[in-house]
């Protein structure tokens, strides 16, 4: 392979190997034996990349949690207003109950204490089906029908009285 | 459709050291500028690595593909011609000293301009015999010829380089 005629008369084939040997040493850069892992745009920019892309992937269970959590405490916001309203409504009525039996029941501050004492009463009381009130076994359901008794009672206590009379 | 890279770093490093010196020796025997034909490499591994398409079967062609695209471009935008520098001219008388000579980049500079004034096929021959170290065997492979092909193209590479250089006023006295 080797053929001095060849090079012509300045070089000779060895001297052209010697040239050329040395000249491409010296022109492959040494990064060239860098890996791509060590490379800053493989391993600084990737897991940047990685660690952002990471970060989204993070962060959407996150939002969804707290998407979630939004839903879920306005569900709860929107129960809890629920149940104020109900018990509202449920307290108002019972006042205004309370208010017609107290005005149904006379005008008499005790018959309206003791319309009171029948609001505070403990409810056990009448489930159990004794239901007595007072001394008197009087029911819850007997005070229902109070409106009759006035007049029933007046005109009971009005014999009474001619009789006593 | 994310831009999560679909190649492992552990993988492109196997490709890398397969490939990467071949893929430079060609992209240098197309630009002669070393620096230059190791961009075209590394744009082309940085491609690979944040390829997210269709599964590739050939890597090295791609990145041959992909590194050339990369030199053509290049080359558009700027000129990436070498000039020949008048070193060799003052060093003509001088005693000839293959290593010292190329440990000026002057010199070295001379010597790419030789080479770029070439055939694309005969540097690309001198590259991997040289940088390479490849057989004619190897390159008979890559180049797609028989190995007295190459061999043959390998001498009459050398013998237009020694006229190119001599034409320069250099000279082994």
């Amino acid at each position: 392979m080797t053929d001095q005629s060849n090079t012509g008369p300045e070089f000779s084939d060895d001297q052209m190997d010697q040239l050329l040997h040395s000249f491409y040493r010296m022109e492959v850069p040494a990064e060239l034996d860098e890996l791509p892992s060590s490379w800053p745009e493989v391993t600084g920019g990737s897991p940047a990349m990685a660690q952002q892309q990471g970060t989204v992937t993070l962060a959407a269970p996150e939002s969804q949690a707290v998407h979630r959590t939004s839903s879920a405490s306005r569900g709860l916001a929107v129960a809890g207003a629920t149940l104020a309203a109900c018990l509202m409504v449920f307290v108002l009525s019972t006042g205004s109950n309370n208010r017609d039996s107290t005005e149904t029941a006379g005008t008499n501050n005790n018959t309206s204490v003791v319309g009171d004492s029948d609001t505070l009463m403990d409810v056990h009381k009448g489930s159990g089906g004794v239901g007595v009130v007072d001394d008197a076994n009087t029911t819850l359901i007997e005070i229902d029908g109070v409106d009759l008794a006035p007049e029933q009672k007046t005109e009971d206590q009005s014999k009474d009285s001619t009789e006593q009379k | 459709m994310t831009d999560e890279p679909s190649i492992e770093t552990d993988y492109l490093d196997a490709i890398y050291r397969e490939n990467s010196r071949e893929l430079w020796a060609i992209f240098y025997s197309q630009c002669s500028d070393p620096e230059r034909a190791y961009d075209a490499v590394q744009e082309a591994f940085l491609k690979l690595h944040s390829y997210t398409g269709e599964p590739i079967r050939d890597p090295r062609a791609w990145l041959l593909r992909v590194g050339q695209n990369w030199l053509r471009d290049v080359a558009r935008r700027k000129s990436s011609s070498c000039k020949l520098t008048s070193t060799l001219d003052e060093m003509s008388n001088e005693r000839f000293a293959p290593e010292q000579l190329m440990a000026s980049d002057e010199n070295r500079g001379a010597v790419r301009g030789a080479l770029q004034q070439m055939l694309e096929d005969d540097r690309k021959v001198l590259v991997m015999k040289y940088a390479l170290d490849w057989s004619s065997a190897q390159m008979a492979k890559v180049m797609d010829c028989t190995a007295a092909a190459v061999d043959m193209r390998l001498s009459r590479a050398r013998r237009r380089l020694a006229e190119l250089l001599e034409e320069q006023g250099y000279s082994n006295d």
